[in-house]
């Protein structure tokens, strides 16, 4: 069986492997933009607060 | 006006100003996506000749879309960055590329899943997909290259040149379906397109999240990028004291 | 002139150059650009010969036939046509009346004095327009056209 027919009980049918294939990568991809995005900000701010507190 | 841009540009009202539009971008952002997911995936009707698999357009087109425009953001915040030197349009211009990239992958892999379906090829060399593809080598390009100078001015003096050069990639996308014969179809948005009034509003709200997101993603990752610049100043050892994590 | 004025001018100057360069480029590369020949480019003689190359056009209306696994059908850009033949799995929107890119070389048969051109075909692609709309709407405008 292929994927194609594996995924087919979906919404939308035989269509429905590409549909939700497409829309999974794609919130995957937001998602990794965000959670690097927060990671980093996270992170520079944590290394600056060390920097800081030593310096003091 | 020269005045109140200056002020603006400033590092530390600049930091304060994505800091207020983050969580305003936010919640925009989460509430239109839901409302475009929902008009995208149930509201609209199929389609006559794809049926059910036409739905993958309220992705593909938005970020196809995005991905240009960014790159003419970058391009343009570089170039004011090489004229007027203000640091913050470097900055705006040096964190659009990760976003830019982003949306080109989600263009390009879309296209990918929707062409294998009805075209019968994942993948085919047209003039339409090739310079996208370069879009993505050039985001690429831009981000190595502005990441291989210790000096963040020099980094962005040189970066900005290569995506100014590479501006000419937009015109080429665009009427690369119009110039040549290609086998990606003509333009979705305008003249020709979507038909339907639900398939409309589905693709423009989509379209209206994607831009939040964008300007949600910069305002975050331009305050990484101004404490990082900034590290030297007064303001910043406040602010980072100051924050409870 | 200040400094500023001076950059200002280069990168007028770097933007100007650019896009210049690409115009000659595009001019001087144009026809490899081009992803398929239309059936009048192969009768005109301007579709490379004894080499593979895509051909692009609608699916002529009542040309398909169907023999197992072997299909022919014609190609057209409503001004020249050309015979197709493909052995293989149709793409799932390959219909009568819609547009198709099939590669392959292109065999010239003779019976007689009459010559034919026939597309051998190594891959049949389709392609799609830029309309999107339900079933209802495209027999309402089918309707209206035939009026």
């Amino acid at each position: 069986m292929t994927m194609v027919e594996y995924f087919s009980f979906l919404p939308y049918g035989k269509y429905a492997f590409y549909v939700w294939l497409a829309y999974g990568v794609s919130a995957i991809t937001v998602i990794a933009l965000f959670i690097n995005a927060k990671r980093n900000h996270t992170r520079t701010v944590l290394s600056l607060k060390n920097k800081f507190s030593i310096n003091q | 006006m020269w005045k109140w841009i200056q002020r603006q540009a400033s590092p530390k009202v600049f930091f304060e100003t994505c800091s207020r539009l983050t969580p305003w971008f936010f919640w925009p952002f989460i509430s239109l996506l839901l409302i475009g997911l929902y008009w995208s995936l149930v509201i609209s009707p199929a389609d006559y000749q794809q049926g059910d698999g036409y739905r993958i357009i309220f992705i593909h087109v938005p970020s196809a879309i995005l991905s240009m425009m960014i790159y003419a953001i970058m391009a343009i915040a570089g170039g004011i960055g090489l004229i007027w030197q203000i640091k913050m349009a470097e900055v705006v211009a040096k964190v659009s590329a990760p976003i830019g990239a982003g949306f080109t992958i989600i263009a390009l892999a879309t296209g990918a899943i929707w062409g294998k379906p009805m075209w019968g090829a994942w993948w085919v060399w047209d003039a339409r997909l090739t310079s996208e593809l370069i879009l993505l080598f050039l985001y690429l390009a831009y981000m190595s290259l502005n990441s291989a100078f210790d000096n963040p001015r020099t980094a962005a003096k040189s970066s900005s040149i290569l995506a100014i050069v590479g501006l000419i990639n937009l015109p080429i996308i665009h009427y690369s379906v119009k110039w040549w014969n290609t086998l990606h179809q003509g333009y979705s948005v305008g003249t020709g397109g979507l038909k339907d009034p639900d398939m409309q509003i589905a693709l423009g709200i989509m379209f209206l999240a994607s831009i939040f997101l964008y300007v949600l993603l910069v305002s975050i990752k331009a305050r990484t990028e101004v404490l990082i610049r900034e590290q030297n100043s007064r303001w910043v050892k406040e602010e980072v004291v100051g924050v409870e994590l | 002139m200040t400094k500023r004025q001076n950059r200002m001018i280069l990168v007028g100057l770097l933007v100007s150059g650019v896009f210049l360069a690409g115009y000659l480029g595009i001019k001087a590369f144009s026809e490899n650009l081009l992803y398929f020949y239309t059936p009048s480019d192969i009768v005109d003689g301007k579709a490379p010969a004894n080499k593979s190359f895509r051909v692009g056009g609608l699916v002529e209306t009542d040309s398909l036939v169907r023999e197992g696994m072997l299909v022919t059908f014609m190609v057209t850009d409503n001004i020249k046509s050309i015979k197709v033949t493909y052995e293989g799995i149709l793409p799932d929107l390959f219909r009568e009346g819609q547009g198709v890119v099939a590669s392959g070389t292109v065999l010239n048969k003779c019976v007689g004095l009459t010559c034919t051109n026939t597309f051998i075909a190594s891959e049949v692609l389709a392609k799609h327009d830029e309309n999107y709309m339900p079933p209802e709407v495209a027999a309402a405008l089918e309707a209206s056209s035939q009026e």
